[in-house]
């Protein structure tokens, strides 16, 4: 064992640097206020809408807590989250939301757990499309007559008003690679061109971007570092 | 103020695949215990380190060994502290 | 010329004689036709009744419903057959065993209560020493690969040929009563195109993946440790001529990840060092391929490891190119531990 080998460097977009809740807020300070507005306005019950990789999940981790406090959280492999997180957002309202992940190809991340969608509660769909269209409207009817909020991410515009249609441009794009990138030396350093060039070769998903970018960084690293065998 | 603390011997994969934990020595203090500790002065942790997994550097795949510190606050807030080892024989140059 | 009429291989002991690819293609198309069959006898029973029911011809009673049975039989033991005969080819018997004895052992620890609270990061070697080899110890089971392709090729064929058989025989009954549905006949034509690229599509990867003959690999330690030395036994059965047969270990990370919705996986290979080869060899029927070879296993080697959502993988690899087969490639996946440690007193970390 080596405890001398304090500082093993990770690539700046690995999975644990650019999964969702990870990613630092990009946009303008004001933004997440103005959202929580319109949805107001919008009588609670809206839609994210974005392509793939246009940042609907990474906007709900920022919004979120705008809204409430998680009370009940479960990912897309139905397991539930730990939601211990305490945010110090200041905020007029705050309402307890039921948060889920839906994968279609997991039943058990499908299921809705209607126990605990009380009157005034917030129910956050991430991945609504992947609902068929009668359970769809089910929902709605029934989280409409139990007085229970929702805010849904989908792929293509729904029956539910559109609260924000999302798309990355190149100037977003380029704060959050030079984000993650910061302090990562020139390994990790891509320029503008580069970024743009990404952007247009993946139509605008960052998280494709992200891959790509994964996969530079390790090209770069294994071109630059020969590997060794160190006996300890 | 600190509540409580737990230490973790623990590895993590990191990389471009979702993370994967395995704890492999834990320890928990609670409020008394910790009254009659001295948190300012160095502590001595001790345990025999299994024989796998090894640390690995690959390329879509790293598998890392740390000790993981976590404080719990009577505020409700935690705060994570990792100290990284290299457990195993291979690595790149660092 | 008395080879020429024997379709069927005959396994001699440890080999196999005859043209075991014909016979097991034809075995599928036997079995294949026979549920066709069983579906046109029956739809033309069936039907019959229920269109014209004032009709003399197969009036319900004692014919009537031997008919109805024996199509019935036809229908089920040739479809069950046919998937029995594609199943074989997607999974080895060595692999169908181990898959069988794992869910065993699977059901008997949950039965027990035994749920795994101390998840080791080491794949287990177990299921792969089910096998006892003939000339080594433990005979590898072999990843066959590409086999979704071949399930969906014959869901396919046998879905759309049964469709296609049943809308023939009403066709057919619709002409000999004089009622001709020029629309349904017209019709049969693409359906019959659709129907001849399916089976066709199906035979063709069927034939490929049981063209070259059975590969047997045989180890003779498992879990493998690194530094330590392993003998391997390789038995190719076939006709077959490879131009350049390699043996080569090697050892795969493989990562699954989300992309929104979307779970996708990701392999990279890591290392690979060649075992034997390449080199040309030419396999007969009366005469397997048998090579020995020996390999060390560096004393740097990444052990195995398996979380759930990130793996090492080690595998041994026989890959050839062979003219008639294209590109032939089996793996067979090992389990490499790390050198084990001597017990010391616990290590300090302040």
């Amino acid at each position: 064992m080596n405890s001398s080998l304090s500082s093993l460097s990770s690539n700046p977009f690995a999975t644990r640097f650019v999964s969702p809740g990870k990613v630092a807020w990009v946009g303008a300070d004001d933004y997440l206020q103005q959202l929580a507005s319109r949805w107001q306005a919008l009588n609670f019950r809206a839609a994210i809408v974005g392509v793939h990789g246009s940042g609907k999940s990474t906007l709900l981790e920022h919004f979120v807590p705008w809204i409430g406090d998680v009370h009940w959280r479960r990912d897309a492999e139905g397991k539930r989250i730990s939601t211990l997180h305490c945010n110090n957002v200041s905020r007029k309202e705050c309402w307890p939301t039921v948060w889920l992940q839906l994968r279609k190809s997991n039943p058990q991340s499908m299921n809705i757990p209607w126990a605990e969608l009380i009157r005034g509660r917030v129910l956050i769909l991430d991945g609504y499309e992947q609902l068929a269209y009668w359970h769809r409207a089910m929902l709605v009817l029934r989280t409409a007559q139990r007085g229970v909020k929702l805010l849904v991410t989908s792929h293509r515009r729904t029956a539910l008003a559109t609260l924000c249609e999302l798309s990355i441009k190149a100037c977003t794009a380029r704060r959050i690679v030079s984000h993650l990138t910061a302090g990562c030396g020139d390994v990790a350093t891509f320029s503008d061109a580069e970024i743009q060039q990404c952007l247009q070769a993946h139509g605008g998903n960052m998280r494709e971007i992200l891959m790509d970018f994964y996969d530079r960084v390790e090209e770069r690293r294994a071109a630059g570092t020969p590997k060794v065998k160190t006996n300890s | 103020m600190v509540d409580s603390l737990e230490v973790s011997v623990m590895w993590y994969t990191e990389g471009k695949g979702s993370e994967d934990i395995g704890i492999h020595m834990f320890q928990q203090v609670g409020r008394e215990a910790l009254t009659a500790i001295a948190l300012d002065q160095p502590r001595r942790l001790s345990c025999q380190l299994p024989a796998s997994p090894l640390s690995f550097e690959g390329r879509l795949l790293k598998i890392r060994w740390c000790v993981r510190l976590r404080l719990f606050l009577t505020d409700g807030r935690e705060l994570t502290a990792d100290k990284q080892f290299y457990l195993g024989h291979l690595t790149r140059e660092m | 010329m008395a080879k020429l009429f024997r379709l069927f291989g005959k396994k001699r002991g440890g080999r196999m004689s005859g043209w075991w690819v014909v016979g097991s293609v034809s075995e599928a198309a036997f079995y294949g036709l026979l549920f066709l069959l069983g579906i046109v006898s029956l739809t033309t029973v069936v039907t019959w009744r229920v269109f014209w029911p004032a009709s003399s011809i197969l009036e319900i009673g004692f014919g009537f419903w031997l008919m109805v049975i024996a199509s019935s039989s036809f229908v089920l033991i040739g479809l069950t057959a046919f998937l029995l005969q594609v199943s074989h080819v997607m999974a080895s018997p060595e692999l169908r065993s181990a898959m069988f004895d794992r869910a065993k052992r699977e059901h008997h620890r949950r039965s027990r209560g035994q749920v795994d609270a101390a998840a080791t990061s080491l794949p287990d070697a177990t299921i792969l020493k089910d096998s006892p080899g003939v000339r080594l110890a433990y005979r590898l089971a072999a990843n066959q690969g590409d086999t979704a392709t071949l399930a969906v090729s014959a869901a396919f064929g046998v879905a759309w040929n049964a469709m296609l058989s049943v809308l023939i025989v009403i066709c057919v009954e619709n002409h000999l009563v004089g009622n001709h549905e020029i629309f349904l006949t017209v019709l049969l034509i693409p359906f019959a195109a659709v129907s001849f690229f399916a089976t066709r599509w199906f035979f063709r990867l069927f034939r490929r993946h049981i063209g070259v003959g059975p590969t047997t690999l045989e180890i003779s330690e498992l879990p493998l440790l690194p530094g330590n030395q392993y003998a391997l036994y390789l038995c190719q059965y076939g006709r077959v001529t490879f131009k350049d047969l390699k043996v080569f270990l090697a050892c795969y990370e493989e990562t699954t990840y989300q992309q929104g919705t979307d779970v996708r996986t990701e392999r990279n290979e890591m290392t690979r060092r060649i075992v034997l080869g390449p080199k040309q060899f030419v396999v007969e029927p009366e005469k397997p391929l048998e090579l020995d070879c020996q390999f060390t296993l560096p004393l740097d080697t990444m052990h195995s490891f398996q979380s759930p959502h990130n793996a090492i993988v080690w595998k041994v690899v026989v890959e050839g190119d062979a003219p008639r087969w294209r590109t032939f490639c089996r793996s067979f996946p090992i389990v490499v531990h790390p050198r084990p440690v001597p017990q010391r007193d616990a290590v300090n970390l302040t």
